[in-house]
């Protein structure tokens, strides 16, 4: 038989052991509020291995696009409205690619900033042996996702997108880029600009069309030049340029060679000067040939 | 001639005057709490949605708690600018890899209870007839009712006569519909968690410090709310000191003072009692202290933030408070040639966040590297104070927009529909100086209530609160300032600016409830009747003056 004082002690042990109980039950529903995800809307992204050169991508917002250093969501066919394709890989080397975890998206950013930039490839991969400036493209590095790169892998997944846009949303294109030089839909990935002077993709209205930037000086010319210069200067060059795009043997009388003078924040590094096909308010592309 | 009678206000006025200073009923107290937090919730409501809504723009960190329930923010357009305006409906969306990530795309989700809200609002959603899957103003409507019910209880549990409980909690009423809070209502941040958490907290304090013995409900209910609060954000771990100060600063029952047999075993029982409840309060501490330690250690937070907030602490904030960086560096056993980056930030374009060197920077430098640091080098806490006081002037950031995007707003354009404290701090945001009078008045305060005789007991329980909020205050402002320095640190100290506002009507609170009382001044004769079992802290003495031996 118990005592009184044997009793109280129990009492008090049973109360005070509810007591933790209770704590850690109001603890542990706290905890798991935090853990409260819709996991039917949190799905792992693809693998980097199957995001091969031609798989297409829809990205609905920032955060699937600029934000992401590792995008991974399904593919969508190239011949639907997608706002990116995979063009090409490149394997990831230096000090960088020697770490376990994958560094912060500055380091990679930092580091990596030129790794897709190869204006060679990217004539081949859209077969750009035609004329033309295709300016409205921009490539840029996708990395593997963090268990990836932990695994080892150091693909880096070279991305393009259409860059300017005058409208409100993402731009978005329904062809594959591969081989589109030679198609009259590239006029989306040439680069036009409107009267006020803002660059925009060719298949929107325009007044001209940009064409390659050349450098027109002789390599005498240390010191910036005049405006005029600029275009006296170039205006032989971008003349030829335009013929060529235009698959003629003379300008026609509706078009006009504009010559953009170099620029003096540039002339320490580029020489260039604009050259352009100015017309009245058209849509696509003047390129000759196209199918 | 008959005709309505008009009141003769010479009678009524002595009237009104007796029930304002009158202790009220228990009944009182209920049907004034209910009607003063009912009021609250619909000012806090109209001050929101009325003349359309205003609230606080994401500046990309909101989207880490929405993308976790699946949502994504129907915008105008893929280019609108999201720190202009507030976007407040959103629509379900799948997300994939590392598009839902803590901090620019990482592989890590943001833990926080902050996510359990989330789901609410989206199963009220339909019900309060809002477009999408989720509008933010759904979990709006429901802050404003759960502040509305915070101060309700408050005011019912405050110590003090009806116009008392009045000042106090209109006091507190203006702080959440202050603007730098209440914008957060309508924002897909966590803060607003943090601000109902915060605001219930005050009550479930009152009622445990009200017990006449410390009883496991009452705790559980307490140290409940503190971690879920803690929980919706890490920041709010800046309020953990003053929780566990809350919940230890329970007085033991006092005791019978005559030598009786009796007396001598009421003494002994009162001992006991207090020992078993300082017990009970310091086992809960310690699991809160747990529960907090595991919510940082495991919820990927640390892992994103460390090195981020690190590189803030050090190149940001401490290496251009001192005069010679690359010494600075040595001492924390980091390369001294990365000392050009003095100065910069995590998205700097002449940062250090682009060197490689940072990596061994990373391995070798912690968030307790910079507390050693800090340690060792003591008058660095000059600057980090007058930078942190530098940022409570600021008061609120100015790069995220308050109204929806329409042509009557212009981006960035704030609101201050209520900025009763924005007003009232004019001195202290000039000269923010003032913020430290204000908290060491708010400390004497409380520290004096608790320990001048003549004041009634039940009365006592305002010092608490009172340093209750001063401790909250700096500990989340030093929280802020040895975590991420200078980095955003003006959106950082919302969290330091809400008890501090606080402790404006608690030292209110304070004068009023430290005058004397003539005696036969209460009426109440509800729970603050003598037991003769209580710790004669609150509600179980009456208001006999206790001696101010017995204060603290």
């Amino acid at each position: 038989m118990w005592s009184v004082h044997q009793h109280g002690t129990a009492r008090a042990l049973t109360t005070n052991l509810a007591g933790v109980i209770l704590v850690v039950v109001a603890l542990s529903l706290s905890f798991a509020a935090t853990y409260a995800r819709d996991s039917k809307h949190l799905v792992a992204g693809i693998s980097t291995a199957s995001d091969v050169p031609g798989t297409c991508h829809l990205a609905h917002d920032y955060f699937e696009s600029e934000m992401a250093v590792a995008e991974l969501t399904p593919p969508v066919p190239c011949t639907a409205p997608h706002s990116s394709e995979t063009l090409w890989t490149r394997q990831l080397t230096g000090i960088l690619a020697l770490q376990h975890n994958r560094p912060t998206p500055e380091l990679l950013s930092g580091q990596y900033k030129d790794v897709c930039q190869d204006p060679t490839q990217l004539d081949h991969y859209i077969g750009h042996i035609w004329p033309g400036f295709p300016y409205n493209l921009v490539v840029y590095p996708r990395y593997p996702s963090a268990p990836e790169w932990r695994a080892g892998l150091r693909t880096v997944r070279c991305v393009g997108s259409l860059w300017f846009n005058q409208g409100v949303n993402r731009l978005t294109w329904s062809f594959p880029l591969r081989g589109s030089w030679s198609r009259t839909m590239s006029a989306i990935i040439r680069l036009c600009a409107d009267a006020a002077g803002a660059y925009l993709p060719c298949d929107r209205p325009h007044v001209d069309e940009v064409l390659e930037p050349l450098n027109p000086f002789p390599a005498t010319q240390i010191s910036f030049p005049a405006p005029q210069l600029s275009r006296r200067l170039g205006l032989g060059p971008c003349t030829r340029e335009a013929l060529d795009l235009l698959g003629r043997k003379s300008i026609p009388r509706e078009y006009q060679v504009v010559v953009e003078p170099a620029e003096r924040q540039n002339w320490p590094h580029s020489h260039d000067v604009g050259c352009r096909i100015r017309s009245s308010v058209r849509s696509g592309t003047l390129a000759a040939g196209l199918t | 001639m008959n005709g309505p009678v008009a009141p003769d206000w010479r009678q009524w006025s002595p009237r009104l005057k007796r029930i304002a200073v009158a202790q009220p009923s228990r009944r009182t107290r209920r049907v004034v709490g209910v009607l003063i937090g009912a009021f609250w919730a619909a000012f806090l409501m109209a001050r929101l949605f009325f003349r359309g809504t205003v609230g606080l723009a994401d500046e990309t960190d909101g989207h880490r708690y929405l993308c976790q329930r699946g949502l994504q923010a129907v915008l105008p357009s893929d280019n609108v600018r999201l720190y202009w305006h507030i976007y407040t409906t959103y629509n379900t969306h799948t997300w994939y890899g590392e598009t839902c990530g803590t901090y620019r795309g990482d592989e890590t989700k943001y833990a926080s209870s902050h996510e359990a809200v989330l789901w609410l609002g989206q199963q009220l959603n339909g019900l309060f007839g809002m477009p999408g899957a989720f509008d933010l103003r759904t979990l709006a409507i429901v802050y404003a009712l759960v502040i509305g019910v915070a101060i309700g209880l408050t005011f019912a549990l405050l110590p003090g006569n009806l116009l008392v409980r009045l000042v106090i909690t209109v006091g507190i009423g203006l702080v959440y519909t202050e603007s730098v809070v209440a914008v957060y209502f309508v924002s897909p941040y966590a803060e607003p968690t943090v601000w109902c958490g915060f605001a219930l907290l005050l009550p479930a304090l009152l009622w445990f410090w009200k017990a006449p013995e410390i009883s496991w409900p009452r705790l559980a209910l307490v140290v409940g709310i503190s971690f879920f609060t803690i929980a919706a954000k890490t920041q709010a771990v800046g309020y953990l000191p003053a929780i566990l100060f809350a919940l230890l600063w329970k007085r033991s029952p006092l005791s019978d003072s005559r030598h009786t047999a009796q007396a001598l075993r009421r003494r002994a029982t009162g001992l006991m009692a207090a020992a078993r409840g300082r017990g009970r309060s310091i086992v809960a501490g310690a699991l809160l202290v747990t529960a907090v330690g595991g919510y940082v250690g495991t919820g990927g937070n640390l892992t994103v933030y460390s090195q981020l907030n690190v590189y803030e602490m050090v190149f940001t904030t401490l290496l251009p408070a001192g005069h010679d960086p690359a010494a600075d560096l040595r001492w924390m056993g980091a390369d001294p040639a990365l000392a050009y980056a003095s100065g910069t930030s995590v998205v700097s374009g002449d940062g250090a966040s682009y060197d490689p060197r940072l990596l061994t920077f990373s391995r070798d430098v912690s968030q307790v590297t910079v507390l050693r640091f800090v340690a060792a080098h003591p008058l660095r806490l000059v600057p980090l104070t007058q930078y942190g006081l530098r940022a409570l002037g600021h008061w609120r950031p100015a790069y995220l927009g308050n109204y929806t995007d329409t042509p009557a707003h212009p981006g960035l354009q704030q609101e201050c529909r209520d900025c009763f404290y924005y007003y009232l701090f004019t001195p202290a945001r000039k000269a923010p100086f003032w913020f430290g009078v204000l908290l060491l008045l708010t400390l004497l305060g409380g520290l004096w209530i608790r320990n001048v005789g003549f004041i009634p007991a039940p009365n006592r329980v305002m010092g608490k609160v009172a340093v209750f909020f001063v401790l909250a205050t700096f500990g989340e402002f030093w929280t802020v300032q040895l975590t991420q320095g200078v980095g955003d640190e003006v959106k950082h100290h919302v969290f330091t600016l809400l008890p501090m506002m606080l402790c404006v009507p608690s030292f209110i609170g304070c004068l009023l409830l430290g005058r004397r009382v003539p005696d036969g001044a209460s009426d109440d004769t509800s729970d603050s009747a003598a037991t003769g079992t209580g710790d004669g802290d609150e509600d179980n003495l009456a208001t006999a003056p206790i001696p101010a031996a017995a204060g603290l």
